[in-house]
């Protein structure tokens, strides 16, 4: 048989045996349902450890020695129009005499709010938050963040002109990161190092908005955070910056398994970034031996990672 | 998902589920098996709808979750290698449907090939997605695919030798 007969043979085998059995027709109902219903537990767990680490932090109800005042920035934050929140007091008066442009998204994002009144979820505004500031402290991905969408993240222009302030390093403690770990509490990175203060986001309990964020000053010790995830995305973002193109092979074989070398080659565990300008970490998983985090390393998508028990990236991008 | 997201997804599980089980049938060998891919490509894809709708092709991202979740289902059984039987085609024995036959022992070699070369056969000769194609799916170049599928059918080739040597015996008996 020659090559190209084998290759028709294979064709045709192929057709022959997907028709012997017919395809199952899949309920959308039950799909739509069965997401729901697991995005509404990561959801109660999300805000269950935000709950449990801001009463641990303390700073809703009482002052703490080692929290310090949030850098006051100065008042210089993009003129922006808040979209009014289904609680804000913003009259709609307020918003007509808004930019034709910013009326446009206020009014985009009122629809939105009418339409889901619900919470919005505080892990997902901490990452929709914390990702924004990098782009935004990032000169390459600067343009990327829209001030409208990042102050419709805080309860009212006041808190997004305070806390955001004119180059949002407010949220960041005062200081210009490239990397984030968002586990309940933030933790922020320059390079492969942690800083010692950490930001802790207060949120609206009914609208789940950005109502204040304080910085507390962090314990040393390797214990806090994650050495491999900070190591290895921290490491590429570094090599990234200075150019250092051998980085990312010695990188990889100290921070990301053989196996997964071996299946996802020189850009391994990063989804085929090769230059990240920044890493955040958040929503983790564990199992038994391993643990996860979904990260991003400036694209439009997340990707899961998984760790395992040798402190080692064995899985990323589903594989 | 909201609302306004599910007559959209709705349309895409009708309009592709077929032959998103298809390519899983083709990749697992398992009716069962397909359908459990096939149904976590879907929540998968309904999770992340609002990404993949302003994709330019869900249809590329919906068969990129399958093809990877069909590895990881093979990793996980790594080790506990299962090849069908063979369906009790005798030695000697004269198929007059030796087609039939030949076909049949490809789909088995098939499924006994590594989860990474029968995916490039699947989707070079089921899906007919060219080299760029396939190697942006599965995250490898195009000169891994190429590679990988000249392997894959060297030892397809050895399969139907070996028939076409039972046919030749058989009727020389």
């Amino acid at each position: 048989m020659k090559d190209h007969e084998l290759e028709q043979e294979l064709a045709a085998a192929m057709r022959d045996r997907s028709r012997q059995e017919p395809p199952y027709s899949y309920d959308v109902d039950g799909l739509i349902g069965s997401v729901r219903r697991r995005r509404r537990r990561l959801q109660a767990g999300a805000a269950a450890a935000v709950a449990i680490v801001a009463l641990g932090a303390g700073f809703l109800s009482r002052p703490d020695h080692d929290r310090v005042s949030l850098p006051v920035q100065a008042p210089t934050a993009s003129s922006v129009v808040l979209p009014p929140s289904p609680t804000a007091s913003t009259s709609a008066s307020a918003s007509a005499s808004a930019s034709a442009s910013a009326s446009a998204s206020a009014s985009a994002s009122t629809s939105t709010a009418a339409s889901a009144p619900k919470p919005a979820d505080p892990a997902r505004t901490t990452n929709t938050l914390f990702l924004a500031a990098l782009r935004y402290q990032n000169p390459a991905t600067r343009s990327q963040v829209d001030p409208v969408e990042v102050a419709a993240l805080f309860a009212d222009e006041s808190a997004y002109r305070r806390i955001w302030g004119a180059d949002s390093t407010g949220v960041t403690c005062g200081s210009s990161v490239d990397g984030v770990l968002a586990a309940g509490e933030v933790l922020l990175y320059q390079g492969v190092e942690r800083l010692d203060r950490a930001p802790a986001p207060t949120f609206d309990g009914s609208t789940g908005k950005v109502t204040d964020l304080t910085c507390r000053t962090v314990a040393g010790g390797s214990k806090v955070g994650d050495p491999t995830v900070s190591g290895f995305y921290g490491g590429l973002v570094t090599a990234a910056k200075s150019g250092d193109s051998t980085a990312m092979s010695r990188l990889g074989r100290q921070f990301v398994t053989a196996n997964l070398r071996s299946a996802q080659g020189p850009t391994a565990g990063t989804c085929s970034s090769t230059t990240p300008p920044f890493w955040l970490a958040d929503n983790p998983s564990s199992g038994t031996l391993t643990h996860g985090w979904t990260v991003n390393l400036g694209g439009p998508y997340d990707f899961p990672i998984e760790i395992d028990e040798n402190a080692k990236v064995a899985t990323a991008c589903g594989k | 998902m909201r609302s306004a997201d599910v007559p959209a997804f709705t349309a895409f599980v009708h309009a592709r589920s077929s032959a998103l089980f298809r390519t899983a049938l083709l990749l697992t060998g398992e009716r069962h098996v397909a359908d459990d891919l096939v149904q976590s490509t879907l929540e998968q894809v309904c999770r992340h709808w609002r990404k993949i709708r302003s994709a330019d092709a869900p249809e590329a991202y919906a068969r990129r979750i399958l093809v990877n979740l069909a590895n990881d289902r093979w990793r996980k059984l790594r080790g506990h290698k299962e090849v069908p039987l063979d369906d009790g085609v005798e030695d000697g024995f004269v198929d007059p449907y030796k087609g039939l036959v030949v076909r049949d022992a490809l789909m088995r070699e098939l499924q006994s090939l590594p989860i990474g070369m029968r995916t490039v056969l699947v989707l070079r000769y089921f899906e007919d997605l060219d080299d760029a194609e396939i190697g942006h799916l599965m995250n490898i170049s195009a000169g891994s695919v190429r590679s990988q599928v000249a392997r894959g059918l060297s030892k397809l080739r050895s399969t139907v030798d070996a028939q076409a040597v039972h046919s030749r015996s058989g009727g020389a008996a």
